[in-house]
């Protein structure tokens, strides 16, 4: 099989090869060691877990109720009354839980805020892009860098790089998407779609799967492409066209658009069908001279959240009566950033009592929940982590 | 984990990183991708240096072999999906090694690694089949359809491929 050609394809191998830059990375060290680390503590917690199960149980078992947070909201965190700037050091162990809310700040950072305590954190994402690079994409990109989950335990982004433009002007470029799981702190890289590039917008279904608005194909040069729509399964790679673009709504049938333009309007943007637009107008006693509206996250079927100025707000969507339509602040003065997005799933079902409180004051109580609630999670989690150490320990024996 | 082992570790990265570097181009036909690549291999190592410290780099490449094959499987560019983009790679540059790489970037990961393993690497089908968990008859059908594939994406290759593959 072998021919006196394949020396000149080693040798052409072999220059092609030496156009790679060599550039070591000092951190592969103390990455390394930090996720082997995080193997071995879990490795620990798993022995503990059996004494936790015996003396745990019962203790939680015998001891009152402590403090719910508002609302009956989810036991596992909620969305805090107010959203604070972070003040501690950047956190590099990403295993946090859950997130309730995520965003980009003013100077390209990305912040986590914890769901079950509330503190937002300055986190060491990887792979996530430089504040120079979303600087270069600012003209590109419409909604959130950094996307967290509807039940807040992973968020997802574009690991956008720099680049160099055909002329070598500055460019940018996105090899792929990366999921990160806030439970383990590992991550998962997802292909872009083939004929794909950064994405303008990303966000999450509420079934799981990434959706970006993206650039389509250009056709004329006098013109801009058109924006067109995919949704990613994050699980697969599998990537389908939608029809609508921006924000989807559970089932579909209806998005919530990303702004175009800085600037306010006068009505909250959806599309109802292919090109089809609708809004549901902003309330003129409010926003008298209308306000800068962003999609947030669906937190139910025809609930949306929107960041409408300074707020994080609660509305219908046009498609439902205007008699049943709601307008409720749900955060009031958001910090500033370049797109936030929220665990919508900590989001309580809509009463209709215009007392229901939504989120959580983490300054007024701790968060709580039920002892049997919580007996059940402790009793779950170390028959899983039991399991762990019996496998562990086959492991060791072969 | 001392800070002999750290040294170690450092040594061995300042030392090889070059090679593998070169390595994880060719697999990945981008430079981004291939410092990824490169950098999750390192990763690998360090949880596992007490183990291979005597000879990382084996165990480097071919973490890098995997994970590139893992990470392309993942995005989904599977054969039959490469089927419909086999005609003849247009030839804006005579630059024959440009050539070579936008062929490169046509192929099946799988392909590539196999290429990249017996004519850059140098392996014999033996050790490429060792190195990938494939069969010998695989390594070998594979390697014969790459090249195959290469001519028919640019035939200009021809000559520095050869017509017997």
């Amino acid at each position: 099989m072998t021919s006196p050609s394949h020396t000149d394809l080693r040798e052409e191998l072999a220059a092609l090869a030496e156009t790679q830059p060599f550039s070591p990375d000092p951190s592969a060290w103390d990455l390394g060691r930090r996720a082997r680390s995080r193997t071995r503590v879990v490795r620990a917690a798993a022995t503990l877990a059996v004494v936790a199960l015996v003396v745990g149980v019962g203790a939680i078992a015998v001891r009152p109720d402590s403090v719910g947070p508002a609302g009956g909201i989810e036991p596992d965190g909620a969305i805090p009354s107010v959203i604070t700037t972070p003040d501690g050091p950047v956190i590099t162990d990403l295993a946090i839980g859950r997130a309730s809310v995520a965003y980009v700040d003013s100077d390209g950072s990305p912040v986590l805020v914890d769901a079950a305590t509330g503190k937002a954190s300055y986190v060491d994402l990887p792979s996530f892009p430089e504040p120079s690079v979303i600087e270069r994409t600012a003209d590109l990109v419409t909604g959130p860098l950094l996307a967290v989950s509807p039940d807040g335990r992973r968020v997802a982004y574009a690991a956008t790089v720099a680049a160099e433009g055909p002329a070598g002007q500055p460019a940018f470029s996105t090899p792929w998407y990366i999921v990160l799981d806030l439970t383990t702190g590992d991550f998962e890289f997802v292909g872009v779609p083939l004929g794909t590039g950064t994405p303008r917008a990303i966000s999450w279904t509420t079934d799981g799967r990434l959706a970006i608005d993206v650039y389509g194909r250009q056709t004329r040069r006098d013109q801009p492409p058109s924006v067109v729509a995919r949704t990613i399964d994050v699980t697969t790679g599998d990537s389908a066209a939608s029809a609508l673009t921006g924000m989807l709504a559970p089932g579909g049938l209806i998005s919530a658009t990303y702004p175009v333009d800085d600037g306010p309007v006068q009505a909250v943007p959806f599309e109802i069908a292919e090109g089809d637009v609708a809004g549901r107008d902003l309330p003129t006693d409010l926003y008298p001279e209308g306000a800068e509206v962003a999609p947030v996250g669906w937190a139910a079927d025809d609930l949306l959240v929107a960041h409408v100025d300074e707020d994080l707000v609660v509305l219908t969507s046009p498609d439902r009566p205007a008699a049943e339509s709601t307008w409720q602040v749900l955060v009031p003065d958001l910090p500033e950033s370049s797109g936030v997005t929220v665990a919508v799933d900590l989001i309580p079902d809509l009463t209709g009592d215009p007392d229901q409180e939504l989120t959580h004051d983490f300054t007024a109580t701790p968060m709580g929940d039920s002892s049997g609630g919580r007996a059940l999670y402790v009793a779950g989690g170390a028959v899983v982590l039991m399991a762990g150490v019996v496998l562990m320990l086959r492991r060791v024996r072969t | 984990m001392t800070t002999a082992d750290r040294d170690g570790f450092d040594e061995f990265v300042a030392a090889r990183s070059a090679a593998l570097s070169r390595t994880a181009y060719l697999l990945t036909g981008d430079h981004h991708l291939a410092q990824d690549l490169l950098q999750a291999a390192l990763m690998q190592a360090v949880k596992h240096w007490r183990r291979i410290h005597t000879s990382p780099e084996a165990y480097v490449r071919r973490a890098m072999y995997h994970q590139n094959i893992s990470w392309w499987r993942r995005r989904r560019i599977t054969e039959t999906s490469l089927l419909s983009y086999d005609g003849a790679v247009p030839a804006p540059d005579t630059d024959l090694r440009l050539t070579l790489d936008q062929a490169l970037a046509r192929l099946t990961p799988k392909q590539r690694t196999v290429l990249v393993l017996r004519f850059y690497e140098d392996l014999t089908e033996v050790e490429t089949a060792r190195a990938l968990g494939l069969s010998t008859s695989t390594v070998k059908s594979t390697t014969r359809q790459s090249l195959a594939r290469l001519r028919t994406l640019a035939p200009e290759l021809a000559e520095l491929i050869g017509a017997d593959a």
